[in-house]
C-alpha cells in the first residue's frame, strides 16, 4: 500500500514535468518550480496569515455545520410533523449548488468573516445533515424495540431523550456522517476558494487570484497546493472521526 | 427472581382489516414454560409483544404478575446495538435502569459465565458467530432480572447441533432462575423439550387449538426417550390438522 503509493506519486509527478515540459512554464510551472516556490512561502509570514486564516474560516464552518447539521437531522428523523414540513424543502433544495447562496450571503452578512464560514457550513450542512435524517429514518425497528424495552417507565422523558441520542441514534448516524464529511471536504474547499476569490485580502483564495492577476505562476500554484492540502486535511478528520469513533464498523 | 403467572382471556388484535388473534386463551402458574408453535404468519410474535407490553390490542385480558411484572422480550432478529461491545450490550439495560454499580457488576458477572461469553467482552456484535450472538441477546434479556421471560424463534438461525445445546442450556438456565417463559418456535422437538404446555396456534382468526403438557425432564436424553418422541408425534399430527401436512415444513426441516 505504502509503496503503491509512492508510485503513484511518482508517476503524477512525472506527468506534471512532462506536461509542464511541453506546454512551457508560461502555463504550468514545473514541480521543481512550485516545490521552490513553496518552500520560500513557508518561510514568509504572510504565508501563514493567509493559511490559517482559510483554515480558520473552513474549520469554523466546517463544524458550525456539523453542530447545526446532526441535530436537526436526529429531530428531522423523530419527528414526523417536522420532517413532513422540512424534508420536502430539504429535497427540492439539495440539488441546487450552495455557492450560490454566496452572493445572498453577502447582502445579508456583509464583507467579513461570516458569510465565508456561513457559505461553508451550509456546503457541509447540507450534505450531513440529509444522511442524519435518513440514517434516524431507516434505522430497524428492532433498535427502538430494544431500547424501548429496557427503558424503564419511571424515568423522566428528558432522561429518556438524552439516552436514546447518546446510545442510538448518535452512533447510528456516525458512519454516515463520517462519509458525508469525507464528501464535503473537497466542496468545502472549492466554495471556500469562490467567497474568498474577492472582497477580501486575507486567505489562500486571494493568495491564488492575486497571484494569478500577477502572473506569477508558481506563486499561484503553492496557493492550490496549500487550498489541496486545506481539503486533504479534513479529509484526514473524516476518517479519523471514522477510525476512532466507530470501531464497530470495521468489523 | 421469582416468576410471574399470566392469564390470558380472549385476546383479540388485528391489524387494520386483518383480524390476526381472536379469542386467544391461556394461563401459566409462576415458573412455568410454554412454547407456541404455528405457521409462519400466525400471530406468534404478535402475542410475544402483546405480552411484552410493547403492542397495544383490541379486546380480552391480559396479566403478567401482579401488575408491572418485569418483562424481556428476545426478538426474532435479536436487537443488539452493533456499536456497542458485548460488555456495553449487557450493561445498557441496567445504566438505563440506573441499577448500582455493585449490583450491575454482579449480574453483569453472572450473565457472561451463565452464557460462555466471558472471553468475548470486548467483541462487537459483527465480529460474533450466530450462537455467540443469540447467547448475548439472551443475556441481555436475562441481566433485567425478568419474572417473563419472552423469546422469539430464539435459534433458528442456527445450525441443528449449536440449537439443540443452546436448547440444553436454556432449560437448565430455567430451572435454575424459576422464571416463567414463553417461547414461539417453528421447531416441534424444541417445543416439546422446552415447554412444559406446548400450545398448537391455529385457525382464522389464530387461536389456540390443541394444548398439550410435557412435565418430562428436560435433559439432553430427553429428546431420545419414547414419551417425548411420542409426544412429539402427537404434537406434529396437531399441527398437520391445522395446518396442512406442509404447513411446518419450515420446523420438520431442522
Ligand atoms: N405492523 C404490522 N402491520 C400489519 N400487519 C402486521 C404487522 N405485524 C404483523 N402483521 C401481520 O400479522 C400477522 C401475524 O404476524 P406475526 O409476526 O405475529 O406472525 P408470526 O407467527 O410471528 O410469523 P413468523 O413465524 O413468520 O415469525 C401476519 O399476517 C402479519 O402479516
Ligand atoms: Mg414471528
Amino acid at each position: 500500500m505504502k509503496v503503491r503509493g509512492a508510485v503513484a506519486f511518482l508517476a503524477f509527478l512525472g506527468l506534471w514535468e512532462a506536461v509542464a515540459l511541453f506546454v512551457g512554464d508560461q502555463i504550468l510551472p514545473t514541480p521543481g518550480a512550485v516545490g521552490a516556490d513553496f518552500w520560500l512561502r513557508l518561510g514568509q509570514k504572510k504565508f501563514y496569515v493567509h493559511l490559517g486564516t482559510s483554515f480558520y474560516r473552513a474549520t469554523a464552518g466546517f463544524f458550525l455545520g456539523l453542530g447545526l447539521a446532526i441535530p436537526l437531522g436526529w429531530a428531522m428523523g423523530r419527528l414526523k410533523k417536522l420532517d413532513d414540513f422540512l424534508a420536502p424543502l430539504l429535497f427540492l433544495t439539495y440539488p441546487v449548488p450552495k455557492v450560490l447562496f454566496l452572493p445572498v450571503l453577502l447582502v445579508a452578512l456583509g464583507l467579513g468573516e461570516a458569510p465565508k464560514i456561513v457559505l461553508v457550513a451550509v456546503t457541509v450542512g447540507y450534505q450531513v445533515l440529509v444522511v442524519t435524517r435518513d440514517s434516524v429514518v431507516n434505522l430497524d425497528k428492532s433498535y427502538w424495540e430494544a431500547f424501548e424495552a429496557m427503558w424503564p417507565e419511571k424515568r423522566p422523558a428528558m432522561a429518556k431523550s438524552l439516552a436514546l441520542t447518546r446510545h442510538v441514534l448518535w452512533p447510528a448516524c456516525l458512519p454516515a456522517v463520517a462519509t458525508a464529511m469525507r464528501l464535503a471536504s473537497g466542496t468545502a474547499v472549492s466554495v471556500l476558494f469562490m467567497a474568498e476569490s474577492f472582497a477580501t485580502d486575507l486567505g489562500l483564495g486571494f493568495l491564488i487570484v492575486d497571484a494569478w492577476g500577477n502572473l506569477d505562476l508558481p506563486r499561484m500554484f503553492s496557493g492550490i497546493l496549500a487550498m489541496g492540502l486545506l481539503g486533504g486535511f479534513f479529509y484526514l478528520l473524516a476518517n479519523f472521526t471514522e477510525k476512532t469513533l466507530c470501531p464497530w464498523a470495521k468489523a | 427472581m421469582a416468576g410471574a403467572a399470566v392469564r390470558v382471556r380472549g385476546l383479540a388484535k388485528s391489524f387494520g382489516a386483518t383480524q390476526v388473534l381472536a379469542g386467544l386463551d391461556f394461563d401459566l402458574a409462576p415458573g412455568e414454560s410454554l412454547s407456541f408453535l404455528g405457521a409462519s404468519g400466525c400471530g406468534k410474535t404478535t402475542v410475544l409483544r402483546i405480552l411484552a407490553g410493547a403492542c397495544p390490542f383490541e379486546a380480552g385480558e391480559v396479566a403478567v404478575g401482579q401488575g408491572q411484572a418485569v418483562r424481556s422480550l428476545v426478538s426474532q432478529n435479536l436487537g443488539l446495538f452493533p456499536w456497542k461491545t458485548v460488555l456495553g450490550n449487557l450493561t445498557l439495560p441496567l445504566d438505563l435502569a440506573e441499577v448500582d454499580p455493585a449490583e450491575k457488576a454482579q449480574r453483569v458477572e453472572a450473565a457472561l459465565s451463565d452464557l460462555g461469553l466471558k472471553g468475548l467482552v470486548d467483541r462487537y456484535p459483527g465480529q460474533l458467530s450466530g450462537g455467540q450472538r443469540q447467547r448475548l441477546a439472551l443475556g441481555r434479556a436475562l441481566v433485567a432480572q425478568p419474572e417473563l421471560l419472552l423469546l422469539d424463534e430464539p435459534f433458528s438461525a442456527l445450525d441443528a447441533l449449536t440449537r439443540e445445546a443452546l436448547g440444553i442450556h436454556l432449560a437448565q438456565l430455567w430451572r435454575r432462575l424459576g422464571l416463567t417463559m414463553i417461547i414461539a418456535t417453528h421447531s416441534v422437538e424444541e417445543a416439546v423439550f422446552l415447554g412444559q404446555v406446548i400450545a398448537v396456534l391455529g385457525g382464522q382468526p389464530t387461536r389456540a387449538v390443541a394444548v398439550f403438557r410435557n412435565d418430562g425432564p428436560k435433559t439432553a436424553q430427553a429428546f431420545t426417550e419414547s414419551h417425548f418422541m411420542e409426544l412429539t408425534r402427537k404434537v406434529r399430527l396437531a399441527l398437520a390438522e391445522a395446518w396442512g401436512p406442509s404447513a411446518n415444513r419450515v420446523g420438520s426441516l431442522q
